[in-house]
């Protein structure tokens, strides 16, 4: 989405002295006060969403009236852009109103409490739960669905049973509607993963609070699973101390239903152990029990620290029982140098270790010590099925107790810098660089990086903290470890420097100082925002209506206005469709000519067309050179485009391939020298333009703001299209990603569609970004054609990196993204 | 000027009709070194302070029953001496200006960074430390 501003843009423009056109002029200036007022909004809107997402990072102290105000304003501005979308295209885009009032009614009930129309779901799948449906799904299915979804860990498949899907029932009849939807659910689980077997778990809640669960398993058949649904809350009911009430209604009931894993070792991971004797361990460990049959009596314990490199302080190995394979496939009673296999450990400790850290993660994302349960099968990375808070766990290490809480001391390593999500983490430093993979990035180790680059938000899903040398708390990254919840330092001058890699050390992120040794408290401070915290909850539901974007791929056909589901699919939607209103003004009766549209008379054959909407070009009629070119951010892209070896004259490199997929255009589009189809035109101002370029079958959006005050800049672009064959068309795509994350853009690919923003950037860069840009966009022009293999793409990277210049330069960074 | 253990610790009140606020505020505090206590209703807030004053006292504006404007001009009246910060999410520069008529050392709009109400209470606190040793 772009952040665009068109503050320099006078609201009249200057009297045209040709009287004739004077109702087209005041049609023109109508429209794009309408067009004005979409960017403007979007701008208020994506800086309220900027604002409402830092409170995630537990640096504000905020409340209830402050969500309320930033929503309710959210909610006016996008009512605004549709209004606006609509005034501006004859009311083309009505639908828009009924998603908008459908969202804000959601907000609404959610401010209200209420719970909206998606509590009245009786089933949901796993894989859709969020931690704020906790209130549906129990906190069971919303912790494990957090941990699969989020950090990925492997978690069985399976679905939850809402409170709504056991509303309507009268035990022993679960009722109608949950058999069906039961029934729809286990069918599919057995279709798309052949599931064998499930496990039931069902909570039931009194009006008190008071919890009990019970449990069943079932094969995986709809009728089974039905009973095992009925018995395990008959069981979780009986075990009430208390009477129940006699009303049922005042019983609430959910469950969750999942794939049994394949036989294995089982254990289960406590990340804040309590040592014999109900002390908690000093310095604090995490401690993993694992087991290869049932009996508890053969289970092995294993205590490890609970920063990187998690280190094996003490293992308690059990004698295995006789009737089990061990882990490596051997039995308990063979001999290794006279010594029964029996008494080997079940975890080695780079096990334990990658055990470990995916728990501590774990920990992280949902903010308090845990239990997990998971399952080892033979030979395969661990499956959690089983998740849920330690202090609910009767073993819990006493939390009152201060004994442990100082850690050692060390050396201040580095102070400095702006803190994108506070907290406190332990861990070895490793030095990060772009295009590093983050599955090679160790569970709960420090990332150190030169800047805080968007590339690195798969990583943070593993580190345990970041810290970066150029970047800051606005950027795309600081958004990314607040959703993670990684303590981060971003703009922490000569950080590589300063943290040696290898080196064990923490990071605080409060104080804004990393530290050597491992030194972070194991119990939060008290006043971070939790994720038990209702606010915390409200807020991320709040932000799943306004802030998530759904719908990317404009030229999809479900980019429709029926399918926003979020304020933020709203303004995208308007914003595109107001832009490709105005580029198409022609075919719908508006007409370019008399609104002013003025050809640009350029040294390459390019047909563009410029509306000045506010001093973007010296006054005058006729065509525009580009010298007359006054507006900052278009002058720059066209320098670009002009520039010396970057417009490609050579017909096409078109091979069978190429006919064939684009069958359904015209050979002349396909084979003909620089082809231009549609229309190209720039909207522009004096510190603004938005530019859409049809090349050939190419189609290119530019949507910049560039003045001297650098918060304020921001670049949009997109790129889209070909008449390669996909293949082609991904690896131009990929060609793209690559130049513009040079830059620092934050560039996201679906297919061939690539779109790339950045925000906050100099001025003097931000004119070289756009000359690149301008450069870019002539060399690309049916690029996509010849690029027969990943080697070709390669090739012509290194040329287009020779022909600007940029392949003796290194790469960029210091911005952030949008 | 910081707290430690030879001089006693200055005692903190917090009002906030918002659990989370004071729910935040009152170990960021303690962690700090002060002593504090929070409260979600004026009244109850005020019973304690009428009970035993306060060295500072950090109020919401906007709250049921006795909003901060009274609850702050019955703390002046109780103990003049006693240091008033006034919270809130309804900034304007009218309410900015009544609570400083009343005797408030500042003004803090919701939603603040926790390093900024600390260095507010740092503020106050030396010129609370100066007054009593003027």
């Amino acid at each position: 989405m772009t952040a665009s501003r068109l503050d320099d843009a006078p609201s009249e423009r200057p009297e045209d002295t040709d009287r004739s056109t004077k109702p087209g002029i005041e049609a023109a200036r109508s429209l794009f006060s309408k067009f004005r007022t979409i960017l403007d909004s979007n701008t208020a809107i994506l800086t309220a969403i900027a604002g409402m997402e830092s409170m995630l990072g537990g640096e504000y102290i905020f409340d209830r009236a402050f969500l309320e105000k930033s929503a309710r304003e959210i909610a006016d501005l996008t009512h605004r852009t549709v209004y606006a979308l609509n005034a501006m295209t004859g009311n083309r885009f009505v639908a828009l109103y009924d998603r908008f009032a459908a969202i804000g009614a959601e907000i609404e009930d959610i401010l209200a409490g209420r719970e909206g129309m998606g509590a009245e779901t009786l089933i949901l799948p796993l894989r859709e739960i969020r931690l704020e449906d906790r209130g549906m799904t129990g906190d069971a299915a919303a912790a494990l669905a957090e941990i699969a979804g989020r950090l990925e860990l492997a978690a069985p498949d399976g679905f939850a049973v809402t409170e709504a899907g056991w509303r309507e029932a009268v035990l022993p009849n679960v009722g109608a509607a949950l058999e069906r939807a039961v029934a729809e659910a286990v069918v599919d689980l057995y279709v798309r993963r052949g599931s064998k077997f499930l496990s039931v778990e069902t909570e039931a809640v009194l009006p008190d609070g008071e919890i009990r669960r019970g449990r069943s398993n079932a094969s995986c058949e709809a009728g089974q699973v039905v009973n095992a649904l009925r018995q395990s809350l008959e069981e979780a009911m009986a075990a009430f101390a208390g009477p129940v009430p006699d009303n049922a209604d005042a019983v609430r009931a959910r469950s969750l239903v999942l794939e049994i894993p394949e036989d294995g070792p089982r254990g289960e991971i406590r990340t804040l152990a309590r040592r014999d004797g109900g002390r908690r361990s000093c310095p604090p460990l995490l401690e993993i029990r694992v087991r290869l049959g049932d009996a508890a009596d053969s289970q092995d314990r294993y205590f490890v620290k609970r920063s990187h490199p998690y280190a094996l302080r003490e293992s308690r190995i059990a004698p295995k029982p006789l009737n089990r394979p061990l882990p490596n496939g051997k039995s308990p009673v063979d001999l290794i140098d006279r010594i029964l296999l029996r008494g080997s450990a079940v975890l080695l400790p780079d096990q334990c270790a990658a055990l470990a850290g995916a728990a501590m993660a774990a920990e992280r994302l949902l903010g308090e010590p845990l239990l997990l349960r998971f399952a080892k099968p033979h030979g395969e990375e661990a499956i959690f099925y089983g998740v849920r808070p330690l202090a609910a766990d009767p073993d819990a290490p006493d939390w009152t107790s201060e004994a442990c809480e100082a850690g050692e001391d060390g050396d201040i390593l580095l102070r400095g810098g702006a803190p994108a999500c506070l907290g406190a983490a332990s861990g070895t430093i490793i030095h990060v660089r772009e295009g590093d993979k983050a599955e090679d990035f160790p569970y709960g180790a420090l990332a150190v990086a030169r800047s805080a680059s968007p590339q690195f938000a798969p990583l943070l899903k593993r580190a345990a903290g970041m810290v970066a040398e150029v970047g800051d708390a606005a950027g795309h990254l600081a958004a990314v470890a607040r959703e993670f919840r990684v303590p981060a330092l971003f703009g922490a001058k000569d950080a590589l420097a300063a943290l040696p890699q290898g080196l064990e050390a923490t990071l605080d992120a409060e104080a804004r100082t990393v530290t050597r040794g491992a030194s972070a408290p194991a119990r939060p401070s008290g006043w971070e925002l939790s994720p038990a915290d209702p606010e915390y909850l409200l807020l991320r539901r709040l932000l799943q209506r306004i802030s998530s974007l759904s719908m990317i791929d404009p030229q999809a056909k479900t980019f429709t206005a029926q399918n926003c589901r979020s304020f933020h699919d709203i303004i995208h939607f308007a914003h595109e469709n107001a832009v490709e209103y105005l580029a198409t003004m022609r075919a719908v009766g508006t007409g370019r000519g008399a609104i002013g549209a003025r050809p640009l008379d350029l040294p390459t054959p390019l047909d563009l067309r410029l509306l000045d909407i506010g001093g973007a070009v010296l006054p005058g009629s006729g065509s525009v050179s580009l010298d007359a070119v006054r507006s900052r951010p278009l002058a720059a892209f066209l320098r670009g485009v002009c520039a010396p070896g970057m417009w490609d004259q050579t017909p096409a490199n078109l091979g069978i391939g190429d006919i064939l997929s684009g069958m359904d255009k015209s050979f002349a589009a396909l084979s003909g020298k620089a082809a231009y189809a549609g229309e190209n035109l720039a909207i522009a101002a004096k510190s603004y333009c938005n530019i859409s370029l049809r090349l050939g079958y190419h189609f290119s959006v530019l949507d910049a703001y560039l003045s001297e005050n650098a918060s304020k800049n921001s670049i949009y672009f997109r790129f889209v299209g070909g008449v390669a064959p996909i293949a082609a068309r991904a690896r131009r795509a990929s060609f793209l990603r690559n130049i513009l994350a040079r830059f620092d853009f934050k560039v996201e690919v679906q297919g061939d569609l690539v779109v790339a923003r950045l925000k906050m950037i100099e001025p003097g860069r931000e004119e070289r970004i756009l000359f690149i840009l301008g450069q870019l966009t002539a060399f690309t022009r049916q690029r996509d054609t010849g690029l027969l293999s990943d080697a070709d793409a390669a090739a012509l990277e290194n040329a287009f990196l020779s022909a600007a210049g940029l392949d003796a330069e290194p790469r960029e960074g210091g911005a952030s993204h949008v | 000027m910081s707290p430690d253990d030879k001089t006693p610790r200055l005692r903190i009140l917090v009002l906030d009709d918002e659990p989370i606020v004071v729910k935040r505020l009152k170990p960021a505090f303690e962690k700090a070194g002060y002593e504090a206590e929070t409260f979600t209703d004026s009244e109850s807030a005020l019973a304690r302070f009428m009970e035993k004053p306060f060295d500072i006292v950090i109020t919401d504006l906007k709250m049921e029953g006795m909003d901060g404007m009274a609850f702050l001009e019955q703390v002046k009246t109780r103990s003049p001496g006693t240091g008033c910060i006034v919270i809130t999410g309804f900034a304007t520069l009218d309410t900015a200006k009544e609570s400083f008529h009343k005797g408030a050392f500042d003004f803090v709009a919701k939603p603040f960074k926790l390093a900024n109400i600390m260095e507010v209470v740092g503020r106050l606190e030396s010129a609370l430390a100066e007054r009593h040793d003027g």
